[in-house]
């Protein structure tokens, strides 16, 4: 579950190099294709030290369409259906197997507080979590916690005029609650800074970082498929090419930095930011 | 014994000049205690940042704050004044004001808004204390869309502009456009533009056209009064700037200047330099239209301007159905009735007031005579003609470019897309943030991505 886990976020982060926090506009789509590597070959333990896995591997494809919809100059409706593939290599030493499908679809609205003269803005999102499938028994990996869940988060963004290149920030401040008994509860943030190079080239930064509190305290080495309490930050890099003024490429790599009870990996990112 | 000071010398001065002496000196003492512009700071908060107070406002408040910066205690009083457009006082409030040294007083001035009709009003702060003199002033409004319009248009406006339009169809526009290499950059081609317009005067300006392989929207910017056009870039759309006839590159005719252009053949309405003005701004949008060879998308025409730019730019939008968006930015010489009316009790008397006045006198000419010519060219008038989204931005406390005037030609524009942005405390120009506004209105207009 753990692996789950971080592949939601790892699409948090991509999703957020998209949107980076802007309001869409009255009337208009923004779309946000976008594919994620992830690639686990050991963890992090309740100590926080790391492991490698014995013998294998654990790997996952995402593939996630997120957009959303400028409803109002305020009000903007999100969402994000995502597929994935998650292939566990023998992690556990229980052999090789797969799970794929749709994970955890997410529609929301973004409310900002601030005014449409506006150089920052201040959010607040709220979303709900759907899960579109049905988890196989253990030993397979799980797609995600097959519980629906609720997110609130409060965004604060912007942008300079003047400076070094107009620079631009995005932070995400949150939670996230899943309603099985047991949770868990998710606290979580996302911090972005970025820098057009030129007309054309824009890189970015994230550090993102989660706590995920449950009453069921799974060890990883107990069950890889249902860590439910892990903490990690995570950093990414992220370059963007504008391919004219209504789409852009992104591309970027990311790795776990520090953690605990929860695998460690890294990964490569790809999406697009289609504007119209 | 030694001799006071006073008693020695030539000078001898009398007991009783002395006390007078030493009240002068008191005098002189206080005056420059009250005078001490740092013995106290100020801060002033409206109830609504954009001075303007709807129907769901109950009052007019301001939060006054004011710290005492010096060690001795400041005494006296905060008399308000709110007077409203025609300087008749219209309510009155006094306030004790006692502030220990170092240290705050606050107090919030409200008003019930049922006690103040429909209209503009000037809020005026007399701030008094022993150490301490200072006056203040706000502009705020109550329900200014629900102002009673105005305006006289002419029996025969119609047909007058009708005539107007027709010579200018009739004259060849000869377009010639020049790519200026030595101002062009890396990101855009910046070209000087002529044609001909009314009375066959060359009329010229700069347009500046971002290098990429796709149509560019235009912003078509009119100029302000008395003013020279410049190239302006953006590398998201067409920038079309014009000069004025008889200014910058547009005076082959004979230059005019700040005083002359308002009043030029002001003694015929069929002669008025503005009937040629209007005409060859409306021949701005043929050329954009007629050279879309240059990357320029003609279906995404946005018309503004400051000032005088932003009346010449209401015309344009009013006569011309291809603009698809407008800019007001404080427009001026704009329902010029309101303007005397509301102008000649202020002092100073505002822009253009006095200059008209001076005209009329030297050529013999009533208001009433003045009035009948400027009706035809008010852009007041033309207020119902414009169809396309409008933005008018707006500050109350312009003399020049008064929000009464603004507010009465908005009310009566007939467009389902009109904003009026106010900017409450911007005495010289308008903030920052209505560009910011107005950026994105224009992305939003258009469909430019944001």
């Amino acid at each position: 579950m753990k692996k789950i886990t971080l592949l939601l976020i790892a699409t948090v982060a991509f999703v957020q190099i998209s949107w980076a926090g802007f309001p869409i506009g009255f009337g208009r789509w923004m779309l946000t294709p976008g594919y994620n590597f992830y690639l686990s070959r050991g963890y992090w333990n309740q100590n926080g030290n790391y492991n490698s896995y014995s013998n294998g591997s654990f790997m996952s494809h995402y593939i996630g369409f997120s957009g959303g919809y400028g409803l109002s100059r305020k009000l903007d409706f999100l969402f994000t259906l995502p597929i994935e593939v998650q292939i566990d290599n023998n992690s556990g030493g229980k052999g090789s197997y797969l799970a794929a499908g749709l994970g955890d679809a997410k529609v929301g609205l973004s409310y900002f507080f601030t005014d449409f003269d506006a150089l920052n803005h201040v959010c607040l999102t709220g979303s709900l979590i759907l899960p579109l499938y049905a988890n196989r028994p253990s030993p397979y990996p799980v797609l995600g916690y097959q519980s629906a869940g609720g997110e609130l988060k409060l965004g604060f963004s912007g942008s300079a005029t003047g400076g070094f290149r107009n620079p631009y920030y995005d932070m995400e401040f949150g939670v996230r609650q899943y309603f099985d008994s047991d949770g868990p509860t998710q606290l979580f943030a996302n911090i972005t800074g970025g820098v057009p190079l030129d007309d054309s080239w824009k890189i970015s930064g994230t550090l993102s970082g989660i706590n995920s509190l449950s009453t069921t305290t799974n060890d990883v080495l107990q069950n890889y498929n249902f860590t439910k309490n892990f903490d990690y930050i995570r950093a990414a890099f992220n370059v963007g090419r504008v391919i004219n003024e209504n789409v852009s490429i992104w591309g970027g790599l990311y790795a776990d930095v520090f953690g605990s009870n929860i695998a460690r990996g890294s990964g490569v990112s790809v999406s697009a930011v289609i504007k119209f | 014994m030694q001799q006071p000071m006073l008693h020695t010398g030539r000078f001898h001065f009398s007991t009783p000049l002395r006390a007078v002496l030493c009240c002068i000196l008191l005098a002189a003492t206080l005056f420059t205690f009250a005078q001490d512009p740092t013995s106290i700071s100020y801060k002033v908060k409206s109830y609504r940042e954009n001075g303007i107070y709807g129907p769901r406002d109950s009052k007019v408040a301001y939060i006054i704050k004011l710290k005492n910066n010096i060690n001795d205690n400041q005494k006296g009083d905060i008399k308000v004044n709110v007077v409203n457009d025609l300087g008749i006082s219209v309510y009155n409030e006094d306030d004790p004001v006692f502030i220990k040294p170092i240290s705050i007083y606050d107090k919030e001035i409200s008003i019930d808004v049922a006690k103040l009709p429909t209209g503009f009003y000037t809020i005026y702060f007399y701030i008094t204390t022993n150490h301490y003199s200072q006056t203040i002033y706000y502009v705020f409004a109550v329900e200014p869309d629900k102002i009673k319009p105005t305006g006289v248009r002419p029996l025969d406006f119609t047909t007058f502009w009708d005539n107007a339009r027709n010579e200018l169809t009739n004259i060849n526009p000869s377009y010639k456009v020049t790519r200026r290499g030595d101002i062009s950059t890396i990101t855009n081609d910046i070209y000087s533009i002529e044609f001909q317009s009314t009375g066959n005067v060359a009329i010229r300006g700069w347009l500046s056209v971002p290098k990429r392989h796709k149509k560019n929207p235009v912003l078509y910017t009119l100029p302000d009064y008395a003013t020279t056009a410049s190239p302006e870039s953006r590398t998201d759309m067409a920038v079309f700037t014009l000069d004025a006839r008889g200014f910058g590159n547009s005076a082959d005719m004979g230059k005019l200047d700040y005083g002359s252009f308002l009043t030029k053949d002001l003694y015929s309405r069929d002669k008025y330099i503005y009937r040629a003005e209007y005409m060859d701004c409306i021949r701005g949008i043929d050329f954009i239209c007629k050279n879309t060879d240059l990357n320029l998308d003609a279906s995404r025409i946005i018309v503004t301007g400051i000032g005088q730019g932003a009346s010449l730019a209401a015309i344009v939008a009013a006569f011309d159905n291809r603009v698809k968006g407008v800019i007001l930015d404080r427009p001026t010489l704009m329902d010029m009735r309101t303007m005397f009316a509301i102008g000649e009790v202020k002092n100073p008397v505002p822009w253009p007031i006095g200059q008209l006045k001076g005209y009329c006198n030297t050529n013999r000419m009533g208001l009433d005579e003045f009035f009948k010519t400027w009706d035809y060219f008010d852009p007041l008038s033309f207020a119902p003609m414009i169809k396309c989204p409008i933005l008018v931005g707006i500050s109350l406390k312009s003399s020049t470019s008064p929000p009464q005037c603004a507010y009465n030609f908005y009310n009566q524009v007939l467009s389902s897309k009109r904003e009026i942005y106010s900017c409450a405390d911007n005495e010289t120009g308008i903030d920052a943030s209505f560009y910011i506004f107005e950026n994105n209105w224009i992305k939003e207009t258009l469909r430019l991505p944001f």
